[in-house]
């Protein structure tokens, strides 16, 4: 069995074959709870530990896939850039919600998590929740959070603001579109998106906005605010 | 198709190699990202020139999370008991964000309004 197994290919086919079966019954559903990524670590994990297959070893071929994420934060510049006039045109707006949604997920996070007793590792994983996982990524490692605890959580809340964004803009009286997007690209990131989008054009837009400049400014914001509560 | 790759990876580096150099701690991809985005900006590097290679990797972003995601193998005792207070969490913390984000947006912009 161990011929089979050492050897970085098994870990990138495992990985791809969690991934487009992931991304297939998506695909086919449309609903956020179907996250690929999910589907993907629920394919996965069982088959690492039916096995006994050494985490390691499939690490052989995952640390391949993952040595990307890189360039792939890299690249969200992109997306970023060719939006960015709708930043300039509600510079103040965009970035007072922005700040003030950053600040809102991380003292949440902190306390919600905290009264219901959690553990403090687990707490510190969640600080980042709310922005696009390459950049949750690396900010997990520098308030010590766990990693993959970290991209779970990121999934779970895209996941409940693409299922949950309309009702909360209608709790909230939020009417306007620019803060319909911003609100749910701040705490949802690409996954809430993908309902903003179909939302409206410019839901979409001002969501896909604010996965680049949350992301951005967290950076700055959470590393200081972990000093202070923590 | 190289060539887009190939500047893509050079600022990756470029972006290691400066986080390497400052006092906060910033991730290198990310100092990455605001090199790429000003040099879009500045136009020293064109739109047209990395947009297609930049997309590709975008369409298929999720992939790359896959292998840290099933590291948490080896955190599996710490989520035994703590499954459902992680979800409501995330939840509850997700409805407080966006409405909250929302509302400040909305009374900005109502503020410059008037």
């Amino acid at each position: 069995m161990m011929v089979f197994l050492d050897s970085p290919l098994f870990g990138i086919c495992l990985t791809m074959a969690g991934y487009i079966i992931g991304l297939e019954i998506y695909k086919k559903f449309k609903l956020p709870i179907l996250n690929p990524i999910l589907i993907a670590l629920i394919i996965i994990i069982p088959i690492l530990l039916y096995f006994k297959i050494p985490l390691e070893t499939y690490n052989k071929g995952g640390d391949l896939i993952s040595f990307f994420l890189g360039p792939a934060t890299v690249v969200l510049a992109v997306p970023l850039y060719k939006k960015i006039d709708l930043l300039k045109q509600n510079f103040i707006p965009i970035l007072g919600g922005v700040i003030v949604g950053i600040l809102t997920s991380i003292l949440s996070c902190t306390f919600i998590g905290k009264m219901l007793g959690m553990d403090l590792n687990l707490v510190k994983s969640s600080l980042p929740k709310s922005i696009t996982t390459p950049i949750a990524i690396e900010l997990s490692k520098q308030v010590e959070g766990i990693i993959p605890i970290t991209i779970v959580m990121v999934a779970i809340t895209g996941i409940s603001g693409a299922i949950l964004a309309p009702f909360i803009c209608k709790i909230f009286k939020i009417e306007n579109k620019i803060a319909k997007g911003i609100a749910i690209g701040t705490a949802s990131h690409a996954v809430g998106t993908s309902r903003a989008i179909e939302m409206g054009e410019t839901e979409g837009a001002m969501s896909g906005l604010a996965i680049g400049v949350a992301g951005i400014l967290t950076v700055f914001i959470l590393p200081l605010l972990y000093l202070l509560l923590f | 198709m190289i060539k887009q790759y190939a500047i893509i990876f050079m600022v990756t580096y470029l972006g290691e190699i400066v986080s390497k150099f400052i006092n906060f701690p910033f991730p290198g991809p990310v100092i990455g990202m605001l090199i790429f985005l000003i040099l879009l900006e500045k136009k020293i590097i064109n739109i047209d020139l990395v947009e297609e290679g930049a997309n590709t990797i975008l369409r298929n972003l999720a992939i790359f999370f896959i292998p840290p995601g099933v590291g948490i193998i080896s955190a599996l005792n710490l989520l035994s008991g703590n499954v459902l207070k992680i979800a409501l969490t995330m939840i509850l913390t997700t409805i407080i964000t966006m409405g909250v984000t929302g509302i400040t947006v909305q009374y900005l912009i109502n503020r410059r309004r008037k």
